[in-house]
């Protein structure tokens, strides 16, 4: 894969989804327990991910981007790394706000 | 047609005995069953009545709040399926007049010769001082001779004041009426069960002239239209030898009571029961099957423990802790009630034996109860409520005074979008409360106040099912106990989720899982919203377990 502002949008989306799977099993491995205290747990694990998806995104894009010698791609690049992050950070939101509401007795329920 | 279904709960023993059985019913051991029981006895004020008749009342609101249908329907693969109607009856002797024999057989149409003979007569077979004259309100104390006279006397006497109607009918008598009228109604298939001890006063009294007074009963009630056909009726009953003591009262005591059950003579009433049982051509005749219970002497419990004073004789202050005899006792109902043939002419007589294990410790199992075939099914059923009662009293803090741990539960499952059981009204589940408190234990002042099953295995100096863990009476330890670790046998125990914490948070985390997901109730596990809550959460503790015969 080149260093295209293309692969900025790869990138965010794959540590995106990467980071909402691991948020879902997180979710699941919390056991249920009495006064609701898991359902808390559950989502500071879910923001806690979700600050780290804008956070990974970027910085892996950020980093990939160094190697690029001309400037104005630079600059290209890291626009487009940080439109990529928004995007995996929506993407994020969506899937989460999608799955809880589709599932609310199972443990996803608890995002939202 | 399935057989008609009877209890008649007799005396102290046979009231402990009764609450064993409603708390089989409890654990879902009579699925689609409806079972009329009638409590009888010389004391109304009685501890052990007043604790069984409050828990059937109690069993039957958490049924359902329908007051025009009490206790609800039967339901089958749940909690609490059977269906119970109590009947309440009582040979009165509060009143002053019939206080003892001497006034009970007072007449006054007779010439002073015939008294002379007719007290001369009495005296030949009732000491005049003492047997004739002790206040009968507190039982019969182990005087059977008198006690199976009067027992038959009451009844009759019951139905002749039912039969002539006006004021006099007593509420007791409306309800023995209604009894018998169910009884003669479904005469043609109709199984009784006597609960009673041989060995005190009034079950052993009772058991003998029971069928006999019941149809004697029948007859003056419809004028001679009817009797029991005893080939038909099928009675049976337990053989309950002595399986406890207390202390012998005190000099004072017996002179101011006259007559007192002296526990040192309880093996000998036993022994003399035993003779009379095997010997008796009406219990012969009467009874289909005969259940003989007993206890080793060197494992009975003093009833008199942690009690000062003049030994309790009967009323309210007399409310024993139960025992495994008692469980037992219960058992051989079951077995009774389950039987497929009744159809020999004379009284099978019966019994058990159960495991010894290292230095004579004993190891009761399901089967020890029940047999092999059925004793895994006891073990899961009792086992499911133990470990609902864990759920809700241990885990939702519900043993504690102050906290409601159904509601706990329910607010639980709500705040996981779970809200079908969000409508139940606290009342209603505070209910549930009160049985698993009555079932289990409670804790009131950091002191555990052990309940049925909790009693039960003080009992018994060895293993019983449970482990000893999910039975401690250590309040500590409870507080903290794992409902889906409860048995000996760890196939039976609750499987775990996976991920993080403890074992037995991962084991809950599993119940309330398949609770949530996979464990609706079905349409014969009743219809009410109160019973598709408890059908859903058994479908859900049998799910999690690793292994189930249910």
């Amino acid at each position: 894969m080149g260093t295209s502002p293309s692969t900025a949008y790869v990138w965010a989306i794959i540590i995106s989804l990467v980071l909402f799977l691991i948020a879902a099993l997180i979710a699941y491995m919390i056991p249920n327990k009495p006064g609701g205290k898991d359902i808390k747990d559950r989502k500071v694990w879910y923001w806690v991910l979700f600050v780290a998806v804008i956070c990974v995104s970027f910085g892996a894009n950020y980093i990939i981007g160094a190697d690029i010698r001309i400037p104005t791609k630079h600059a290209a690049y890291l626009t487009a790394s940080a439109i990529a992050t928004g995007v995996g950070a929506v993407l994020y939101l969506i899937l989460g706000i999608l799955l809880s509401k589709m599932m609310p007795k199972s443990k996803l329920g608890s995002w939202f | 047609m399935d057989d008609k279904l009877f209890i008649i709960a007799i005396g102290g023993t046979g009231m402990r005995c009764l609450e064993s059985f409603v708390h089989l019913c409890a654990a879902g051991m009579f699925d689609n069953k409806t079972i009329d029981i009638l409590t009888l006895d010389t004391d109304q004020a009685n501890g052990n009545k007043g604790r069984v008749e409050g828990l059937i009342d109690l069993y039957n609101n958490i049924k359902t709040s329908d007051q025009n249908n009490p206790g609800g329907n039967s339901t089958a693969d749940s909690f609490f399926t059977a269906k119970l109607n109590l009947y309440r009856f009582y040979t009165d002797y509060s009143d002053d007049s019939r206080g003892n024999f001497k006034l009970l057989a007072q007449t006054n149409s007779l010439t002073p010769a015939q008294r002379e003979d007719d007290e001369d007569l009495s005296a030949l077979f009732f000491d005049k001082n003492s047997v004739q004259e002790f206040n009968l309100a507190h039982g019969y104390r182990a005087q059977t001779h008198l006690g199976s006279m009067l027992m038959y006397h009451g009844i009759l006497e019951s139905a002749i004041r039912s039969k002539k109607g006006g004021d006099k009918v007593k509420p007791q008598d409306k309800e023995l009426k209604e009894f018998l009228q169910l009884l003669n109604r479904n005469a043609a298939n109709a199984r009784v069960f006597v609960f009673g001890s041989v060995f005190g006063g009034t079950g052993a009294s009772s058991i003998p002239v029971i069928p006999v007074a019941l149809g004697d009963a029948l007859k003056v009630i419809t004028s001679g239209d009817n009797e029991l056909n005893l080939n038909k009726v099928k009675f049976g009953s337990t053989l309950l030898t002595d399986y406890f003591t207390f202390d012998t009262p005190a000099d004072s005591q017996k002179k101011n009571a006259k007559v007192i059950a002296d526990a040192n003579n309880f093996a000998l009433n036993s022994q003399a029961a035993m003779s009379f049982y095997n010997k008796d051509l009406t219990v012969h005749q009467s009874y289909k099957m005969l259940y003989h219970i007993g206890w080793p002497s060197s494992h009975k419990i003093n009833y008199s423990r942690n009690h000062t004073g003049d030994v309790i004789t009967g009323g309210k202050e007399q409310e024993n802790p139960c025992h495994v005899v008692e469980l037992m006792s219960a058992a051989a109902a079951y077995d009774f009630f389950t039987r497929k043939d009744l159809n020999q002419q004379r009284a099978e007589y019966v019994y058990r034996t159960v495991e010894m294990g290292e230095g004579g410790k004993l190891r009761l199992t399901g089967a020890s109860f029940i047999g092999d075939k059925e004793g895994p099914v006891l073990e899961e059923k009792l086992g499911s409520l133990l470990s609902l009662s864990h759920l809700i009293l241990s885990r939702y803090k519900g043993a504690l005074e102050g906290i409601d741990g159904t509601i706990e539960f329910i607010n639980d499952l709500k705040r996981r979008n779970v809200e079908a059981y969000a409508s139940l009204p606290d009342e209603q589940t505070r209910l549930l409360d009160t049985y698993l408190k009555e079932y289990a234990y409670s804790i009131r002042d950091g002191q555990l106040l052990p309940g049925w099953l909790h009693q039960v295995k003080s009992t018994i100096d060895g293993q019983f099912i449970f482990s000893d863990e999910a039975l401690s009476l250590d309040p500590a330890v409870l507080q903290n106990v794992d409902p889906g670790t409860i048995y000996n046998d760890e196939k039976y125990n609750w499987d775990v989720s996976f991920g993080f914490g403890s074992k037995v948070d991962r084991r809950i985390d599993k119940f309330i899982e398949v609770l949530k997901k996979d464990s609706a109730p079905t349409e014969q596990q009743g219809e009410s919203l109160k019973e598709k809550f408890l059908g859903n959460i058994y479908n859900a503790i049998v799910r999690t377990q690793k292994a189930s015969h249910l």
